[in-house]
């Protein structure tokens, strides 16, 4: 496996990390899933270029389009919880918690 | 050029070290954006110019002015750096860390390839027709074929996007 | 909501799952398990307030983790094998990330926190879609991928869910997380029985989805959420009240009733397997549920629960629904146990 998949791989793996933490802003929570995103749509495209495997272009733009629709749904819930809240943050977030 | 795109993909995980550490958001978008920037680098270095154009557009161009405006709606009064909280700074610094052991180890093991592609040939051009001679770049017929082999796929995207703007509506107009 | 707005959501809904269950390729499954979960964020917020906004966030965070977390194992998938059809998964890592990604979408055990609280935070209506029809697509793609998946990891996690389905629910008052409780515990017997038979999965998920139907449709039609306004059923309908003992008889699984079938078959099938000790204690967990639903049913039907005069007096300012699919759902989740022999044509 080349050098650069183990570094992207990395990057997805920090994200994930980032984002299962609970601490601060939904933001930064929803920022590390667009992170998430931007890392597999590099690992993708990379993939594809290594292989020359052309039809296979198309997975990192329809990834990339639906990444936006995740990023436009999370964003409108983020105004929605910052509203109903006044603030933003995850441990604000218990009005449900067994 | 090989070392020049995989310190770019260095530089990607230290980006992506230094939102996943948490900060606030305006520094965390600030990480995200030069992640974006390196990994759009990255993508046009290993021959993916349609690819990398369009990952710049969308995330710099597109979504980095709503999460811009998202972070001014929610901003704190003193935003946190990667300094200012023993627990952000932490995270940051077991980041790095992780990291420099992996560039370390990978360069002392040696042996394997660092990119996995051959730089500066031609292997990215793909040969088209019979007669030779015709050379297309193949991202930008795969990112093309969505029009006609992946025309149902691209009919499912359009799709999705509009009905989140649906969706988008539905959810933040409450009653 | 409007209904042009409500048809279309829905009708993606339906598009997501449908695209999952019939495409052969990964990107396909992928792009239909998110536009399944897209489409299920407004149904989730349908009436808006605070608690359905939180439930819709948590729901959201859990289900894009895990589809992000399935589309790093397909493109894993396809470094290592060159190929986007969903077939045998030949690496270790690729089948336990996609199993890890499945299990969050479906609420098994290690990742089973969203589904009480999400299902607590909405209307009756959406927590009948969510406990149900999501189900769905997740479950066929595990269906597709199940030979390539570990059996040790496979079961752990299906014990594990049975017994934290029994375990959480045990504290609760509110209908709607005892039923997601359920939920979780129901998964669990589906996947345990997934690599020995996976019909049987397809059965218990019928089953399963036809009795959360008929209950959640009679807490509909008297709008209670609670083991208190539950316990005046007697008061309102008084059929209704031994139709509910029934039907929850029927889905903790004892045996004149259709819950029955499933647990008796998947417990026949294991100690056809020669697993002794595995259904053994999978039939001892379900004891758990069972006990939950007991006490629903005593304080529904076998007591006078202490209640004050006003709340008897509920009948005289909601008006009463007719829901025509309740009678045949009720009818279907409890009587079909002596169609099990019929079964034998399927196999």
């Amino acid at each position: 496996m080349p050098f650069i998949y183990i570094n992207l791989l990395l990057a997805f793996s920090i994200s994930f990390i980032g984002l299962l933490m609970y601490r601060s802003h939904l933001m930064s929570s929803l920022l590390c899933l667009e992170g998430m995103m931007l890392s597999l749509f590099i690992l993708g495209s990379l993939l594809c270029l290594n292989m020359h495997s052309t039809l296979s272009m198309m997975a990192p733009m329809i990834l990339l389009v639906f990444a936006a629709c995740e990023a436009a749904v999370g964003l409108a819930l983020l105004v929605m919880v910052s509203n109903t809240y006044g603030r933003d943050h995850v441990q604000n977030l218990n009005l449900l918690q067994c | 050029m090989m070392y020049v795109v995989f310190m770019m993909s260095v530089l990607f995980v230290v980006g992506f070290i230094g939102f996943s550490s948490k900060p606030s958001p305006i520094y965390g978008g600030l990480g995200l954006i030069v992640s974006g920037g390196v990994g759009c680098g990255v993508v046009v270095s290993l021959g993916g110019s349609f690819l990398g154009l369009m990952v710049f557009l969308v995330y710099l161009g597109g979504m980095m002015v709503v999460f811009g405006y998202t972070t001014a709606m929610a901003t704190d009064e003193y935003p946190e750096t990667w300094g200012s909280n023993v627990v952000v700074l932490g995270a940051l610094i077991t980041g790095l860390l992780m990291e420099g052991v992996v560039v370390v180890y990978l360069f002392s093991g040696g042996g394997c390839e660092l990119v996995g592609l051959d730089l500066g040939s031609l292997e990215n051009w793909m040969v088209f027709g019979e007669e030779g001679g015709e050379y297309i770049r193949e991202d930008y017929v795969g990112g093309s074929s969505l029009y006609d082999r992946g025309c149902w796929l691209m009919l499912m995207s359009g799709w999705m996007l509009f009905i989140s703007v649906f969706v988008v509506i539905e959810i933040t107009r409450g009653r | 909501m409007n209904p042009l707005i409500f048809s279309m959501i829905l009708m993606t809904l339906m598009l997501g799952t449908m695209a999952t269950m019939l495409s052969s390729n990964w990107l396909l499954a992928w792009m239909g398990l998110e536009m399944n979960m897209l489409a299920m964020i407004p149904i989730l917020t349908m009436n808006s307030n605070p608690r359905s906004t939180e439930a819709a966030t948590k729901y959201f965070l859990a289900q894009s983790t895990a589809s992000m977390l399935l589309m790093m194992a397909i493109l894993i998938n396809f470094m290592l094998s060159g190929q986007w059809t969903i077939t045998k998964l030949p690496n270790v890592v690729t089948s336990s990330m996609a199993l890890a990604a499945l299990m969050m979408k479906l609420g098994l055990a290690p990742f089973h926190f969203w589904v009480p609280e999400v299902t607590q935070g909405t209307s009756l209506i959406s927590g009948a879609i969510l406990l149900t029809w999501q189900k769905l697509a997740p479950l066929s793609i595990l269906y597709q991928i199940i030979p390539s998946i570990d059996i040790n990891l496979l079961i752990i996690s299906g014990l594990l869910s049975i017994l934290v389905g029994g375990w959480g629910g045990l504290n609760q008052t509110q209908l709607r997380k005892i039923l997601a409780y359920s939920s979780i515990a129901h998964m669990g017997w589906m996947l345990i029985i997934m690599p020995y038979n996976p019909s049987l999965t397809i059965l218990n998920l019928v089953i399963y989805i036809l009795m959360t139907l008929s209950i959640f449709m009679i807490l509909m039609n008297n709008y209670s959420t609670s083991t208190s306004t539950l316990s005046l059923l007697w008061n309102n309908t008084p059929m209704m009240m031994i139709m509910l003992m029934i039907t929850l008889l029927s889905l903790g699984g004892l045996p004149p009733l259709s819950g029955f079938m499933p647990k008796w078959l998947i417990i026949y099938e294991l100690t056809k397997n020669d697993n002794i000790i595995l259904p053994a204690s999978m039939a001892m967990f379900a004891l758990l549920n069972l006990y939950f639903y007991m006490r629903l049913i005593y304080s529904s039907s076998l007591t006078m629960f202490p209640s004050t005069n006003n709340m008897k007096m509920k009948w005289q300012f909601t008006n009463p629904k007719y829901l025509t699919l309740l009678s045949p759902l009720i009818i279907l989740s409890t009587l079909i146990l002596p169609l099990t022999p019929t079964l034998s044509i399927l196999e």
